[in-house]
């Protein structure tokens, strides 16, 4: 991965930003908290500036650490606000086979989610919590069991995806088969990924 | 469960002092927004710079927790440390399934119950749930079979469970809260609520309705274990407000222990009094010898030790149908009376539509204080129709005791251990 690391100069206060991933799509000034979208060789502003108050998580951007037996490097971190408070989107690669995933981290509370291959559209308006849906191919009795309108606060270091500080997004989430299913409806991607707590004992520091 | 290593609590991340009280108020969890003061009620924003009062509740006087938990405390549980953080008391107003005589129903119960917040050093958190009857580790968890009841009694929501009846369904909402919160929380907030029980775990699904739209909002399940007392000391042990509250447990421990060993000590007395007499007079007057107008006196009675003598008269009548009266006189060697006793002796009988029936009184007693030993005597006289013939037994006992001072003394003890228990159980 290293090979494809570069660095680029914050559009907004000309710090430098290092990117290891060259499929990310934003990235995150860590001095000034300006999101940029990687175009080409350049970057561009998205949204204004906004550092995220570190809340003293356990995890944080550019550690190596080892979950369940499997080492994985924490690239980005995505922070949602909703009503009744936020929850942090670690983004994380898999050592052992370059494999995305992320960690949601909600009020001490932490869940692996892989990304789904493929998933359904469905309105999310017409979702009511309490109900089964189909998800993806895999997932076709979903009981949702929450529903969320929210906003991007922002995001640290790399991200796969192009967010936009101030976004609107939708969030379903629901469970199958013990699993936590959760679908992402961006204003322009939809993404469905399945989850399994695990607790931080399960986690350890390289 | 539990390991007890002496610690130093959480580091706070903000000290400031109410707005409201002037209470020194610290937070300990970085996410925290608002803040209830557990000296006055006021919920105030931790995050603004003026910690605005944002509203207020009733004195927490009137919620005081149910035993020794505060918030501030810290506690050792699955080997790591915790400190409580806040505390939310909820009223339930449910259904509870009974089963009786085989006949069943749900009844409409209201019960309170505390839910404490717990934080450990990597700012992760459990609920501790305290009732009346215990303590309960709550701990949110992925449903294999996720669904909510429908109109069947038996539900289950995990692998390997079969349907399991339905014991409790309802309601519960906010009655008062104190300490952090990462929202806020308001007064009534309701939550609808349905469990079960498998095996020793309770099964429960909770589920919140948007005001707005009548829909639900959001759905979280949860399992709850059971906690013994003996476990909630040993991880609340390593705190120092506990030692004070130990000493006062140990103080009422040792009460109780007293008391109850008071109880049975009378108790034992109470049975052992029964046999300890011994008699150490009688004489019997046949009616003859006695007459209304001059006192007969008895042979002497020598009574070697002081304290307590049961004189007693036994009176028997040969007549049916009549009655005596015998009036007996306890004398010392100086002839001065010191104490009396009378007794009413009677035999009637006859025909009813019962058939035949017989009644008598036979007995009289008394208990008399005998300070010196010494020689003394009983004198008697008798009131009776010339046709009633029998006699009249007078007998002395020594080593009486007053068996209903240990019955007294029993039943006060007994009582006094278990206020004494009561007690004791805040801290224990």
């Amino acid at each position: 991965m290293a090979l494809f690391a570069r660095e680029f100069e914050c559009p907004s206060c000309g710090g430098r930003i290092k990117r290891e991933n060259a499929a990310s799509k934003s990235l995150g000034c860590p001095y000034c908290g300006q999101t940029s979208h990687v175009s080409g060789d350049s970057l561009s502003m998205a949204g204004t500036p906004n550092l995220l108050i570190d809340y003293g998580s356990m995890f944080s951007v550019g550690m190596v650490a080892t979950l369940r037996g499997r080492r994985f490097r924490v690239s980005g971190k995505l922070r949602i606000a909703y009503e009744d408070g936020f929850w942090d989107e670690w983004y994380i690669q898999f050592l052992d086979n370059n494999q995305d995933a992320w960690i949601q981290e909600d009020d001490g509370g932490f869940i692996l989610f892989e990304p789904a291959t493929d998933y359904e559209r469905l309105s999310f308006h017409d979702i009511k919590v309490g109900g089964y849906y189909s998800f993806s191919n895999a997932y076709q009795q979903v009981f949702v069991t929450s529903k969320s309108r929210a906003k991007v606060e922002g995001g640290e270091g790399e991200l796969p995806f192009a967010i936009i500080p101030g976004d609107i997004a939708d969030f379903v989430e629901g469970v199958e088969d013990g699993k936590v299913i959760s679908m992402e409806i961006l204003p322009k991607e939809t993404h469905i990924s399945v989850g399994t707590p695990f607790k931080l004992d399960e986690v350890s520091l390289n | 469960m539990a390991t007890i290593i002496k610690e130093e609590k959480l580091s706070s991340i903000e000290q400031f002092n109410c707005n409201s009280c002037g209470n020194g108020l610290e937070v300990f969890n970085p996410r925290a927004k608002y803040i209830s003061c557990q000296y006055c009620g006021s919920v105030l924003d931790t995050k603004s710079e003026q910690h605005e009062i944002l509203m207020s509740m009733s004195p927490p006087t009137e919620h005081q927790p149910m035993s020794f938990i505060k918030v501030g405390l810290l506690a050792n549980f699955f080997d790591k440390k915790y400190q409580v953080i806040a505390r939310t008391r909820w009223q339930q107003d449910y259904y509870e399934y009974w089963s009786e005589e085989g006949e069943t129903g749900y009844s409409r119960e209201l019960w309170i119950y505390d839910e404490w917040l717990m934080i450990s050093e990597q700012r992760t958190y459990f609920y501790l749930v305290e009732d009346k009857d215990g303590y309960y580790i709550s701990e949110e968890i992925v449903p294999d079979n996720p669904s909510l009841p429908n109109e069947s009694s038996h539900w289950s929501f995990m692998k390997n469970q079969r349907p399991q009846i339905i014991n409790e369904y309802g309601s519960a909402s906010v009655i008062y809260f104190e300490g952090e919160s990462n929202y806020q929380i308001k007064l009534n907030d309701l939550i609808q609520f349905a469990s079960y029980k498998h095996k020793n775990t309770i099964y429960t699904a909770e589920w919140r309705i948007n005001e707005l739209n009548n829909q639900i909002k959001e759905i979280e399940f949860f399992k709850e274990d059971k906690i013994s007392k003996k476990e909630i000391i040993q991880a609340f042990e390593n705190n120092e407000e506990l030692d004070g509250l130990r000493r006062k447990g140990e103080i009422w421990q040792w009460l109780t222990y007293g008391a109850f060993a008071s109880a049975i000590l009378f108790f034992v007395l109470m049975f052992t009094s029964f046999g300890g007499t011994k008699q150490v007079f009688t004489q019997t007057f046949n009616f003859a010898e006695l007459n209304d107008s001059a006192l007969f006196k008895s042979k002497p009675i020598q009574l070697d030790e002081t304290g307590l003598y049961c004189i007693e008269l036994r009176g028997g009548i040969e007549v049916t149908n009549s009655e005596a009266f015998v009036l007996a006189y306890f004398l010392n060697n100086e002839d001065e009376v010191i104490n009396h006793l009378d007794g009413d002796f009677s035999v009637y009988s006859g025909f009813d539509s019962d058939g035949y029936w017989t009644e008598s009184t036979e007995e009289a007693d008394k208990l008399v204080k005998v300070k010196e030993t010494g020689t003394y005597h009983a004198k008697l006289m008798l009131d009776r129709e010339d046709a009633v013939t029998g006699s009249v037994t007078l007998n002395i006992f020594s080593g009486v005791v007053l068996t209903r001072y240990y019955v007294i003394g029993w039943l006060i003890f007994l009582l006094l251990g278990f206020i004494f228990r009561s007690s004791m159980k805040k801290y224990f």
